[in-house]
């Protein structure tokens, strides 16, 4: 097990360092002009030297990469360009509003697909076709599209929920639970639908085998045979694809939080992109390829306690 | 199974109308939640912005002096301004009493470390105190030379030049937690950076009778759906509409919508000294171009039917504005073409524009359609935006399409889009006689005398066809039954003392 980590670690560091040295090269190419795009057209060329100088964009690709890759790996990357805060600091709140999005969202996601995924492959008939129809709908309709109906009903006709904006749990849970409602449920919807899907098969599949028999026929009950040991054995498939959901939330989050204004992590994706703010861009990168590599180590070692067989491939 | 699917169902049931009867906490007195379309780079005052990102500066710094919604100027920290016969030496007699949050006291020294922070820092409206050579302190007063008589002056101290501590002029802290004097404090316990700025009322703010609202929250809503929803919903009470399919209903929901027309859209004819080789030098062949667009169809293509066909670049509330100048060049593609055969273009020519995402597929169609129509074959070159300002200011293209905007002060548009050095006239042209009327505009005295010039330098350049104006494009500001707006004109958003009330 320490040399299926280690050799994890080491993959997982080398594929953060190429995709920040491949982010920083094309974002450094794109470079020359943005003193006019921050400043404005009226910026005098006096403005742009003085913005070139006081932001090092006078400096040659590689002493711009090596003064911020040394910061970085300290955690420091730099002032943003188009925003008040640093950039470690604009991060870090705002990974922790996307976090709460998208891990609420995971978490529903996982919970209501093994509830209807286990239904759907014990009981078959009309709630079995009802489960494969949601998958369908799961994956045609955009989850961006779901958050416009959401709001349209739930929010602006009837007012439930909130249209707009964002309060911490820790300021005013009942004020939260009507601000993150419906993001939440948009973000899940599709994991849902995908993950109950899996779960079903999964389940179905392994209720076939031969040791669910011979622990039938031992008299175990079936609530027992179906959670301890069934789904132990339906599960790891389903936990591979809810770590894949879990950077598709991610992603998904991007344009849910520009719906909601909710000042995610991808919100600030959108601004500092448009903006061409090269430190919090790369700031936005390197944090996003972490929480990937992170994620995705998790769910293998996981996985790999669940099943050995993982450990050995 | 069944007893668990029933139990969950009730108890989300239950937790919806829970959530639902959730109110949000109300602080005390009246509050205005603005709502705007984006976030600031920076709180120091020498990063001040205007229009959009205006309210977040005119929260908590004041200004030399304000600007009335009926453009009229009027005392605020200077509560006495003077200007001398040649228009080069404004006296400003700083306010007493008056104090920045921080206890230190507003003063004509403070006033001056402003100013030249101002001047060289990194705010997109640094340009405006430009014409500033040198700021010096007498007794009570401020005193500024000007490299020139600049009408636009008044302008700039009501505008992006605020005044902040000069205890923390420079400082990292200054960027996010702004010490100024205006009418409210940064609460920065329970602001949201980029998200929700709260704002509590400057105890000691001098101007109180000024100060509507007890309370400001400013809200970041940078996706226009997300806008219109956050104004239907009441989560803002006064929010820009870019959305123009949301008009209707907003209306039909009972939200006012004030508009005017800040930007206009059309060509900039850049190369009337013919020194990059293109025909537009001749002034006939600049007519021709003026009447080869339909305009009330091209207003209808690509803004919906959202503003009014123009032909000068004049704003309509500028002094100078002449409506009749709107139908100098009638839609006339037989006339065009004669006019170009006279100039010695009779197969017309090419000429070359840069193109961008930013402009879409539609508008750039349209320019490339009509000119063609009277012989001119327009060749694009797709520039990636953030070259785009670059490029055009090389200059590379003999001629360009636009969106530009006009500022509440006409000779703003005079100094960025008209004169030798304006940023938007990056070949330098001018000639004696615009020369000259921009001179009669910065010497004179009374705003009667100035109008006479703005009116002759704008038929001017209409006749002289600088520009070929398309339209001037509709912004529309929303705002909600608890409220009065009063739009400045040549402002995106309206200035926070004057322009809201409570309804």
């Amino acid at each position: 097990m320490t040399a299926f980590i280690a050799r994890r670690l080491a993959t997982g560091v080398l594929l953060l360092l190429t995709v920040c040295t491949i982010a920083f090269y094309l974002l450094y190419l794109g470079s020359d002009s943005v003193a006019h795009a921050i400043l404005g057209a009226e910026a005098t060329k006096a403005d742009i030297v003085r913005f070139n100088l006081s932001h090092g964009l006078d400096k040659p690709f590689i002493e711009q990469y090596w003064n911020w890759i040394t910061h970085a790996v300290r955690g420091d990357f730099g002032e943003p360009w188009t925003f008040t805060q640093s950039v470690t600091e604009a991060i870090t709140s705002r990974m922790g509003v996307t976090l709460i999005l998208a891990s609420t969202a995971l978490v529903f996601s996982a919970i209501v697909s093994v509830l209807l995924g286990v239904t759907a492959a014990l009981r078959g008939g009309w709630i079995d076709r009802v489960v494969q129809v949601l998958g369908l709908v799961g994956f045609a309709v955009p989850n961006f599209l779901l958050a416009f109906l959401l709001v349209a009903v739930l929010a602006v006709q009837h007012p439930i929920f909130n249209a707009v904006g964002w309060v911490p749990p820790s300021q005013d849970f009942g004020q939260f639970m009507k601000s993150a409602t419906l993001p939440v449920f948009a973000l899940a919807f599709a994991g849902i639908a995908s993950v109950s899907q899996q779960v079903r098969g999964a389940v179905k599949d392994t209720l076939q085998l031969d040791f669910v028999r011979t622990l039938r026929t031992g008299g175990l009950s079936h609530k027992r045979v179906v959670f301890k040991h069934a789904l132990r054995n339906a599960a790891a498939p389903a936990l591979s694809i809810l770590g894949l959901q879990f950077v598709g939330l991610l992603g998904g989050a991007v344009i849910i939080e520009q719906i909601f204004a909710i000042p995610g992590l991808g919100q600030f994706s959108v601004s500092a992109t448009a903006a061409k703010d090269l430190p919090a861009v790369m700031g936005i990168v390197t944090m996003t390829a972490l929480i990937v590599i992170v994620v995705n180590l998790i769910i293998d070692l996981l996985s790999a306690t669940l099943n050995p067989k993982v450990r050995l491939s | 199974m069944k007893k668990f699917l029933a139990w969950s169902a009730a108890l989300a049931i239950a937790t919806t109308g829970l959530i639902a009867g959730v109110a949000p906490a109300q602080a005390a007195g009246k509050t205005l939640t603005y709502g705007v379309i984006a976030t600031i780079r920076s709180y120091a005052a020498s990063s001040g912005e205007v229009a959009n990102k205006g309210p977040f500066y005119q929260a908590v710094y004041d200004t030399l002096l304000y600007q009335l919604p009926s453009g009229k100027y009027t005392s605020a920290l200077a509560d006495k301004y003077t200007v001398d016969k040649a228009g080069t030496t404004v006296t400003l007699h700083i306010r007493k009493g008056v104090k920045f949050t921080d206890g230190a006291a507003v003063t004509p020294a403070a006033v001056k470390a402003n100013i030249e922070a101002f001047q060289k820092g990194d705010s997109p409206r640094a340009s405006d105190g430009a014409s500033i050579t040198s700021v010096s302190v007498k007794g009570e007063n401020v005193i500024l030379k000007l490299l020139y008589p600049d009408p636009s002056i008044k302008w700039a101290l009501s505008a992006a030049i605020y005044i902040q501590s000069p205890a923390t002029i420079g400082t990292d802290a200054a960027k996010k937690v702004p010490v100024g004097s205006g009418p409210y404090i940064l609460n920065t316990s329970k602001t949201i950076v980029d998200s929700v700025y709260y704002f509590d009322p400057n105890p000691t703010f001098w101007n109180a009778k000024a100060r509507k609202f007890d309370n400001l929250i400013i809200k970041v809503i940078s996706d226009p759906t997300a806008a219109v929803n956050a104004l239907k919903t009441g989560a803002v009470d006064v929010m820009n509409i870019a959305d123009m399919n949301s008009i209707q209903s907003l209306k039909d929901a009972g939200f006012t919508i004030s508009k005017q027309r800040l930007d206009w859209v059309g060509l900039t004819l850049v190369d009337r000294a013919g020194r990059m080789g293109s025909p537009l030098k001749s002034v006939k062949v600049r007519q021709a171009i003026n009447m080869a667009f339909n305009r009330p169809a091209l207003l209808q293509a690509l803004a919906k039917g959202n503003g009014e066909v123009t032909e000068q670049i004049f704003a309509s509330f500028y002094p100078g504005y002449d409506a009749k100048l709107d139908s100098t060049y009638p839609y006339d593609v037989a006339r065009a073409k004669a006019l170009l055969a006279e100039a010695g273009y009779p197969n017309g020519f090419e000429l070359s524009m840069p193109t961008t995402a930013a402009f879409g597929t539609i508008a750039p169609a349209a320019i490339k359609q009509a000119l063609g129509d009277i012989g001119i074959t327009v060749n694009y070159t797709d520039v990636p935006i953030a070259q785009l300002f670059f490029q055009m200011q090389m200059p590379k293209f003999p001629a360009y399409y636009m969106s530009l905007g006009r500022m509440p002060e006409p000779y703003v548009l005079v100094k960025t889009q008209i004169s030798r050095d304006g940023a938007w006239n990056p070949a330098g042209y001018g000639d004696a006689k615009s020369d000259a009327l921009i001179r009669g505009i910065q010497q004179a005295r009374t705003p009667a005398a100035a109008a006479k010039y703005y009116k002759s330098l704008n038929s001017y350049l209409v006749k002289q066809a600088w520009f070929a104006p398309l339209y001037q494009v509709d912004l529309m500001f929303g705002s909600s039954k608890n409220v009065k707006v009063t739009l400045q004109g040549g402002n995106a958003v309206p200035y926070l003392l004057y322009g809201i009330s409570p309804a």
